[in-house]
């Protein structure tokens, strides 16, 4: 019998709803860039990213 | 003809290749994630050269003004993928139906190495935009974290560039399962937020497919003490979302994102954690957990 007090004492109070401005990291919400991109560069075996220009990135997972 | 299939964040992606010059491989870190389960999106590889496309401004949806454009032709979005070396060229297009549920990925293939290549298809950005796309059609979203498995309850450690994300992964890795120090992936899967890791991480290499409850939100930042400050309502949801790769192209998407994080923060305690690169802060974060558990009103 509890349950309906219980409920109205965790209820939040009403907040008025309002315009809240936010700033993005732009290149990296966006995806603009390959955090392990600087390890680009000639390989031997394995799993490579082709870039552009026959350029080989082996930072796996990206 | 080859063919792949993963699962990411429980969406089972079918990679397959017409077996032209070069076969499917991904990269090592997408060896946990390898499923035989029936494909929700089907992927076609293509090596031999760019289809053409002619490209009107009307048509582009989005630009990131470095590597990726996304355009919407004849009802299929069109993905291409250049760079400054490129000189702005596509090096790479993906095209898809309006669902992102089919797509050909056409690659061009420098002439050189042939013999030795292995093709990532879903090398960056093309699968992170991928998945913020899917994910933005009511699916979830993919936030800029570090997530950890603490024997079932997951932690997610949230932060841009610089904020620490990857030194929490090794703090992380001999006490619990580290899912990604770099992109999570949340959704909401029968009532209750689950966290999931992803194949493309940062500057710490272990990942995990995960799919664990989400327990707690960390807003992460460098600091001389350890130290938590709860947040909720907007600023949490503000912290969550400059954190997250939304779908600012996707109208819809954006709206879908809003109200999820709102939903995230109200069902998830969320602290900013302010830390010391040593593993006492560890303990903090557990101990915390537990103490916060007992007096939370949404749980």
């Amino acid at each position: 019998m509890t349950d309906k007090k219980d409920v109205k004492k965790t209820k939040r109070p009403y907040q008025k709803p309002q315009v809240e401005e936010v700033e993005l990291v732009v290149e990296e919400a966006v995806l603009q860039a390959c955090k392990t991109a600087a390890t680009t560069g000639p390989h031997g075996i394995g799993t490579f990213c082709l870039n552009p220009g026959g350029q080989w990135c082996s930072a796996d997972g990206s | 003809m080859d063919r792949i299939s993963v699962n990411i964040a429980g969406i089972v992606f079918a990679i397959s290749s017409d077996g032209f010059e070069s076969s499917i491989h991904l990269a090592r870190a997408y060896e946990d994630f390898l499923s035989s389960d029936p494909p929700e999106i089907t992927i076609k590889i293509h090596n031999d050269g760019l289809p053409i496309i002619i490209y009107r401004d009307q048509d582009k949806i989005f630009d990131s003004e470095m590597v990726w454009s996304l355009y919407l032709i004849n009802g299929q979005y069109v993905l291409t993928l250049k760079s400054p070396s490129s000189h702005h060229q596509p090096y790479r297009i993906a095209i898809f139906d309006e669902q992102f549920r089919h797509g050909d990925v056409y690659s061009n293939i420098p002439e050189t190495g042939l013999a030795d290549l292995q093709i990532n298809p879903l090398e960056f950005p093309l699968s992170e935009v991928l998945m913020v796309c899917l994910l933005a059609q009511g699916r979830g979203l993919m936030v800029h974290a570090c997530g950890v498995d603490d024997h079932g309850r997951g932690y997610l450690l949230t932060g841009n560039s610089t904020h620490g994300k990857s030194t929490m992964a090794k703090l992380w890795q001999d006490e619990a399962a580290v899912l990604n120090d770099d992109r999570i992936v949340l959704r909401q899967m029968d009532g209750r937020f689950l966290m999931y890791g992803t194949p493309w991480h940062g500057d710490y290499s272990g990942v995990a497919p995960g799919g664990v409850p989400l327990e707690k939100i960390f807003y992460l930042r460098h600091a001389n003490t350890n130290e938590t400050i709860r947040k909720d309502g907007i600023a949490a949801a503000s912290m969550l979302l400059t954190r997250s790769f939304p779908p600012l192209w996707d109208g819809a998407g954006m709206l879908f994102t809003l109200d999820l994080c709102a939903h995230l923060v109200e069902a998830v305690p969320c602290f900013e954690l302010g830390f010391v690169p040593d593993k006492d802060v560890l303990e903090l974060m557990r101990n915390h957990l537990i103490q916060e558990d007992e007096e939370l009103p949404f749980k």
